[in-house]
């Protein structure tokens, strides 16, 4: 199966590309936050994204984070690794 | 066209006017000589402006500072190199011209006065590669002592530690005597009694021998010859019995006398020795025919065991001879290099040279702190051949993607500042904008190099730190209940990030704007590392083996991975990389302020890296100073570029001392 590492790039099922800036685990599960790539995988794109990851049946899926309270608290456990 | 080569093709003109001249049916010799001086006083005059030129180029190679006495040879030949290239010059310019005797000769003091010049230059360089050779011969030399020092000093060692001291061997001699003495009742022995009934014996002796004497003349007297031999038998047992205890007493004598030396111990077996052989011949002498009981006494003495007193003698002689080997080995490594210059003897010489001939003495620049390459650890810092230092250059290729836009493909050329350029900010309502709430990971490949370098910019990371900042206030379906607490939320939050403006009430535009001002602050306020700071490094900081590596960005690994994220850590080494990859200075000094450094180094900001060698401190956690040309693998954890924006100091030594630390 595939693992998801800090710096890697993810090409997701809508084609779109996304590098792991950050990468941390909060009660028990990962959350990455991501940074769009152009098509090429090295331009860097204006849009960001925080998501879980969630494995099923040796597939990988990404999952957007929006709850807020779980944003505030995953923010700075980034913004550690990003300081 | 230079002044030099004006009067260079001056000169062959010339001359090509005097080879016309000469060739003349009737050549105006007034004319000629007119010539002749004229071609003198160019030739001067371009001997004069090469000197200028020299003068130029030895004074800028004088200012070079030499490091080594390699360095100060490299010197040495280019400004002789220099030198030999006028001499030539001035003297191509009588090449294909003709003998010219009398030219040449009015031009004498000119070639005199270069070729002196050339002489001295070469001198230079000889007196410099003779320092050479002979350091070379004083480490050979030093090396074939060294290695007869600690033979010496291993045999003296194994002589030591079997030597017993001569107090403890008397102690068992003694023992051994005392046994003697005991078994034989010798203490017992009534020496003065003895000397009265030896005189007694001897005198009766002498009676027995004269009435002998009368009955071996005298007739029919058989009976007293027999009787009179046998009582003279009697009385020599006697007094060989009172010699015996005579010799023994004597030995008693000897074996009870105190020494307090080998050399004594020695001397006290050497009469023992002695008496006892003497003892001996005597009683072989007198018992030529058979071994009679008294040859016990006579040998008992030999029954001690002499070996260990002439083992020890003879260790005590190795020892003191062992002993004035090394230190006359000491005396001649102490002299090895007596007749060697060092640099600044040499230094010196070729400034007063220079000040003797009326020129400027070349004052070698002050250099940054020596750096001393020695040993693997250089080794590996400045042989980076190996590696790969930098990116490969692929050719872009233009591709259209599934989107049905033109990107470039493998355009890895592109630098961070040109690709930056749209990517100013990254706003928080650009977080999970574009982004479907379930996606499938089809692909996870490894980073490319040039995407990498982007990521460990302090700047990248500072916007995408920033966004996460405010992403709780500006996401899109936040449930933030009004303005007034989004206003306060965002204040609470730019205070934390010290940000300089102050928001007096909430405007999304103005929000941007601070923050994009604060990440310009941020990056002008850059980490200037110092030997001694105390730092930690986030999990995704990369750690090197290799200064250079750490510069140039390949072959590191996580410093999570190596379990040294989040722990304190100490900036223990500085190295300055240029261009080219190769580390210009490298430094272990508290406190060295390393921007400074390359600063006072004249060093343009883009144009080198610096590489930080990080230790764990010793077992208190205090920072401990390592030798500059030596790991120390007991606290020395892997090198990292100062520019990762993952080092997070704890304290900044100069910064707390409120000064720029020390500079060179």
């Amino acid at each position: 199966m595939m693992d998801i590492k800090l710096h890697t790039v993810l090409t997701l099922d809508n084609n779109q590309k996304y590098v792991v800036v950050a990468k941390t685990e909060y009660m028990g599960v990962s959350y990455d936050y991501l940074l769009q790539l152009a098509p090429n995988g090295i331009t860097l794109r204006n849009k960001a994204a925080i998501v879980k990851e969630e494995k099923e049946n040796n597939s990988v899926y990404v999952i957007q984070v929006n709850d807020e309270n779980l944003l505030k608290t995953l923010a700075p456990l980034f913004e550690s690794q990003l300081a | 066209m230079e002044q030099e080569e004006y009067l260079r093709e001056e000169i062959q003109s010339y001359f090509d006017q005097l080879n016309l001249l000469s060739m003349q049916d009737n050549a105006d010799l007034g004319r000629i000589d007119s010539v002749t001086v004229h071609i003198k006083e160019l030739v001067e005059e371009y001997a004069s402006v090469l000197s200028e030129k020299v003068e130029v180029e030895i004074q800028k190679i004088e200012r070079r500072f030499a490091y080594t006495l390699e360095d100060e040879l490299e010197k040495r030949r280019d400004i002789l190199a220099i030198v030999q290239e006028r001499d030539s010059k001035i003297r191509e310019l009588f090449f294909n011209n003709g003998r010219r005797p009398k030219l040449k000769e009015s031009l004498k003091p000119l070639f005199d006065s270069i070729e002196q010049e050339v002489t001295s230059y070469q001198s230079d360089v000889n007196l410099v590669e003779q320092q050479l050779d002979a350091i070379r011969e004083a480490d050979q030399k030093e090396e074939e002592l060294n290695a007869e020092k600690k033979r010496c000093q291993t045999e003296l060692n194994v002589l030591r530690s079997e030597q017993i001291s001569y107090s403890r061997l008397d102690e068992r001699i003694i023992a051994a005597y005392q046994r003697i003495l005991t078994d034989n009742n010798i203490e017992q022995i009534d020496f003065p009694s003895l000397i009265e009934k030896k005189r007694i014996l001897e005198k009766r002796q002498k009676q027995l021998l004269e009435n002998l004497e009368l009955a071996r003349n005298a007739k029919n007297a058989d009976n007293y010859r027999i009787t009179y031999e046998a009582r003279l038998e009697r009385n020599k047992l006697d007094i060989d019995e009172i010699e015996e205890k005579n010799f023994l007493h004597l030995l008693n004598k000897m074996m009870q006398k105190k020494v307090s030396s080998y050399e004594e111990l020695e001397r006290r077996t050497k009469s023992i020795q002695t008496l006892v052989d003497a003892r001996k011949a005597k009683v072989q002498k007198l018992y030529a025919e058979g071994v009679t009981v008294k040859e016990k006494y006579a040998t008992v003495a030999e029954k001690i065991n002499h070996s260990e007193i002439t083992l020890a003698l003879s260790s005590l002689i190795k020892i003191e001879e062992l002993e004035r080997q090394i230190a006359e080995i000491e005396e001649k490594l102490s002299h090895t290099r007596d007749h060697i210059k060092v640099k600044e003897e040499l230094e010196e010489i070729f400034n007063k040279k220079a000040v003797d001939s009326g020129r400027t003495p070349g004052i070698p620049e002050i250099p940054p702190e020596p750096v001393q390459v020695k040993d693997d650890f250089v080794n590996q810092m400045i042989d980076p051949k190996d590696e790969e230092l930098e990116e490969p250059i692929v050719s872009p290729t233009e591709e259209v993607n599934s989107a049905g836009e033109t990107v470039m493909v493998g355009d890895t050329e592109l630098t961070f500042e040109e690709d930056f350029s749209d990517f100013e900010l990254l706003t928080p309502d650009q977080i999970n904008a574009d982004m479907v709430s379930r996606s499938q990971v089809l692909a996870v490949e490894e980073a490319q190099p040039g995407l990498l370098k982007k990521l460990f910019s302090g700047k990248l990371r500072k916007i995408l730190s920033l966004a996460l900042a405010t992403v709780s206030l500006f996401i899109s379906g936040t449930q933030v209940a009004n303005a007034a607490e989004k206003e306060e939320a965002a204040e609470n939050i730019i205070n934390e990030e010290n940000l300089d403006t102050s928001i007096q009430a909430y405007d999304e535009n103005a929000v941007v704007d601070t923050i994009a001002a604060n990440v310009e602050a941020i990056m002008k306020e850059k980490y200037a590392p110092s030997i001694g700071d105390k730092i930690q490094l986030n999990p995704g900081a990369a750690l090197y083996t290799t200064s250079t590596n750490a510069v140039s960005g390949v072959q590191g690994y996580e410093a999570s991975a190596s379990g040294l994220s989040g722990t304190d850590l100490y900036v223990t080494r500085g190295a300055i990389i240029d261009q080219t990859g190769n580390p210009i200075y490298i430094t272990t000094t508290h406190s060295v302020d390393i921007n400074k450094v390359a600063t006072d180094m004249g060093l343009v900001e883009g144009t080198y890296g610096i590489a930080l060698g990080c230790s764990s401190g010793d077992m208190e956690g205090n920072f401990v100073e390592v030798p500059v040309d030596q790991l120390n693998p007991a606290v020395e954890k892997g090198w990292i570029n100062s520019a990762d924006p993952n080092i997070v100091v704890i304290e900044q030594l100069n910064k707390q001392l409120g000064q720029g630390g020390m500079s060179l």
